[in-house]
């Protein structure tokens, strides 16, 4: 035990000693992991969340031209902009069509800071099925529910009163301030875990009047500016136009029933379910490439920590041929170094797994809106466990050639030629 | 220790590929405790010898015996036990480990090679140290010493098992003169105890006379 305690005071000084290399070959094993572990818990929480989605609102009826994983990522995650507008009758002949169940308007095309505003009704939220303080009706064009993210972060409460900003997650220079509309907090959802955490409700009400009155605005704005005005105008909403609606219905014969007689011009029907499987599969090979690419990183690593260990070792010949005089065996030498390294490889995959799962942790509530889904930061991603095992025996690996080649050492010799 | 030498032989291959006679014929008998001088010019293979005495090369003919044991017929690991327990190498070149505090260095490598419990090499360690003027420095690194204290250091490592064979290879060349003195001190003290093989051109081991000189270099010639 002695003798442990002396070897490992001897290792640890080595490693110490050569502080910039060794925290190098940490960090390269560290980053690696860590963006495999990163790279698993996004994917998990946007496929949970799209799986969900399919479940909750099976047909989303949006404008013609977006991409069904547009329409998903605006609609669902707010994560992308709305492409286009369809008229309000959709959502009122959806309504009252006997195969749809429940349906939801979504005009959404503002936003209050990073927060996306969502102009829908009451029934929408209490469909949400969260609990909440407050009123969450949106009755009137002027009350607006915040997600707990949103009442978090940005310290509201009900009765506060805010402007929205023009275009969704545009900063203040791009976006131009609503100054007309006040809305005021009548509700604040508790968290779910969804996207609505990070999202800001208001009526779509609330939304045309806004965007009736900025249209006239844009109009001058555009003329005295020469530039094409439909293209700024794509975001717009105006009155009696929304950018999606949300449906549930009896059977999934009815969705596709529904499906085919909304995809007509003008109008796209998305099976969100359908939409969300080729979208999974989408994730997974992002997933895999990400790991892919991690795995190089690896590679890359691993060479790196064999290079610099192999270099130490060169210039540590006087001082390994040292503990050679002073009696220290061969084997022992040996071991050394192979442990050397190996706290190398497994220090990066402990602080890669902390950090992996420690940065998330401690920005969960900025990623989660950033992706647009609640992300638990200590799930282990189908590709982590392989990245960590393999990241070991890599490690083991380089350490074992380390200790080989510092076993065939001539350190006698090489003393003796001084 | 009693050593005995007999007709020692020992060639390198130089990178040339033509081989060189570095230690030719040496026979000795060496009685315990004896002081030996090892002389000879630069290149006359005094470090070679050293290195066929504590083990770390092994001769191509003849034999070295140690006390009761033949090194020639020990394996390399009997080899570096032996060294470890028998023999005090002290060089020109003040080898310490740089990563290590300066009493690790004295410590370390005993503990490493089971030379006794640690609290009781570290008293015996810090009592050398400050025989040899430095123990104040045992919480230093070596690259804050001067060369002079960190030969001291060495000298405290090599003598810390009390070893009964000590190679003092070129000990106090290159040295302050109050590090010269305290190393050459040092070492002649224990004359009589240990058993002793200095190669030295420092006239402070010239004023004592040696038990027995072993010349080098004379006879090194190329087979
Ligand atoms: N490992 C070795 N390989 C080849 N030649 C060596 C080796 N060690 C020593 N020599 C050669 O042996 C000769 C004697 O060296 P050395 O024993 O260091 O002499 P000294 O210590 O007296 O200066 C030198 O010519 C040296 O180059
Ligand atoms: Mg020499």
């Amino acid at each position: 035990m002695r003798k442990m305690n002396a070897f490992f005071t001897l290792v640890f000084a080595s490693l110490k000693g050569r502080f910039f290399a060794t925290t190098v070959s940490v960090f390269a094993v560290a980053v690696a992991l860590a963006v495999v572990a990163v790279t698993g818990i996004v994917s998990f929480a946007i496929a949970k969340q799209a799986f969900e989605s399919g479940r909750k609102y099976p047909l989303i009826v949006a404008a013609e031209g977006a991409s069904e994983t547009q329409i998903i990522l605006s609609t669902i995650f707010h994560i992308d902009k709305p492409r286009g507008k369809i008229p309000f009758e959709t959502y009122e002949t959806l309504k009252k069509d006997p195969r749809v169940t429940a349906a939801f308007p979504i005009a959404a095309a503002d936003s209050l800071g990073v927060f996306p505003i969502i102009g829908t009704n009451g029934d929408f939220l209490k469909d949400l099925g969260a609990t909440y303080r407050g009123d969450i009706a949106l009755a009137d064009s002027h009350d607006a529910v915040l997600g707990a993210t949103v009442a978090r972060q940005l310290l509201m409460n009900i009765g506060a009163e805010f402007t929205g900003t023009h275009g969704m997650g545009g900063s203040a220079d791009e976006a131009h301030e609503h100054g007309g509309h006040i809305y005021v907090v009548k509700g604040i959802l508790d968290p779910t875990g969804g996207p609505e955490d990070a999202a800001v409700y208001t009526s779509y009400k609330a939304v045309w009047a806004i965007h009736s009155v900025h249209e006239v605005h844009a109009v001058q704005h555009a003329d005295e500016h020469g530039e094409d005005h439909h293209d700024h105008d794509r975001y717009h909403l105006s009155d009696g136009m929304l950018t999606a609606v949300l449906a549930r219905t009896g059977n999934p014969v009815q969705v596709f029933e529904l499906q085919q007689e909304y995809s007509r011009p003008g109008l796209t029907a998305v099976n969100t379910a359908g939409a969300v499987r080729s979208f999974q599969k989408y994730f997974n090979t992002a997933g895999l490439v990400a790991t892919f690419f991690a795995g190089l990183t690896l590679l890359i690593a691993a060479a790196l920590i064999l290079a610099i260990t192999l270099m130490a070792l060169d210039a540590r010949r006087r001082e390994l041929a040292l503990l050679r005089i002073l009696g220290i065996g061969r084997g022992t030498i040996a071991l050394l170094i192979m442990l050397e390294t190996l706290i190398v490889t497994v220090a990066g995959v402990v602080i890669g797994f902390l950090l992996g799962h420690g940065v998330p942790t401690l920005f969960a509530a900025d990623i989660s809106r950033l992706v647009g889904a609640s992300i638990e930061p200590w799930h282990i991603g189908a590709n982590e466990p392989a990245a960590l095992i393999g990241a070991l025996l890599l490690g083991q690996l380089v350490a074992l050639i380390a200790m080989l080649r510092a076993y065939r050492m001539n350190l006698v010799e090489e003393s003796a030629k001084n | 220790m009693r050593i005995v030498l007999n007709s020692l032989e020992r060639s390198f291959v130089d990178p040339a590929g033509s081989s060189r006679r570095v230690i030719s014929g040496i026979s000795a008998d060496i009685a315990a405790g004896a002081l030996v001088a090892v002389t000879g010019p630069s290149g006359a293979g005094k470090t070679t010898f050293f290195n066929l005495l504590s083990g770390l090369l092994l001769p191509d003919s003849g034999t070295i015996t140690a006390g009761k044991v033949d090194l020639t017929k020990l394996t390399e690991r009997e080899r570096d036990r032996w060294r470890a327990k028998e023999v005090g190498y002290i060089f020109q070149t003040f080898n310490l480990l740089g990563d290590l505090s300066i009493i690790d260095n004295v410590v370390l490598p005993h503990i490493l090679i089971g030379n006794g419990a640690k609290g009781e090499l570290e008293k015996r360690a810090i009592e050398s140290l400050t025989a040899l003027g430095i123990g104040d420095h045992q919480h230093k690194y070596p690259h804050q010493l001067s060369v002079g204290q960190r030969q001291r250091v060495a000298v405290a490592r090599a003598l810390l098992a009390s070893p009964r064979l000590i190679i003092a290879d070129e000990p106090t060349a290159n040295l302050d003169d109050a590090s010269a003195r305290i190393v050459a001190d040092t070492i002649l003290a224990l004359r009589g105890r240990s058993t002793i093989l200095l190669a030295s051109h420092d006239g402070r081991f010239s004023a004592v006379k040696p038990d027995h000189t072993i010349a080098l270099g004379g006879e090194a010639s190329h087979a």
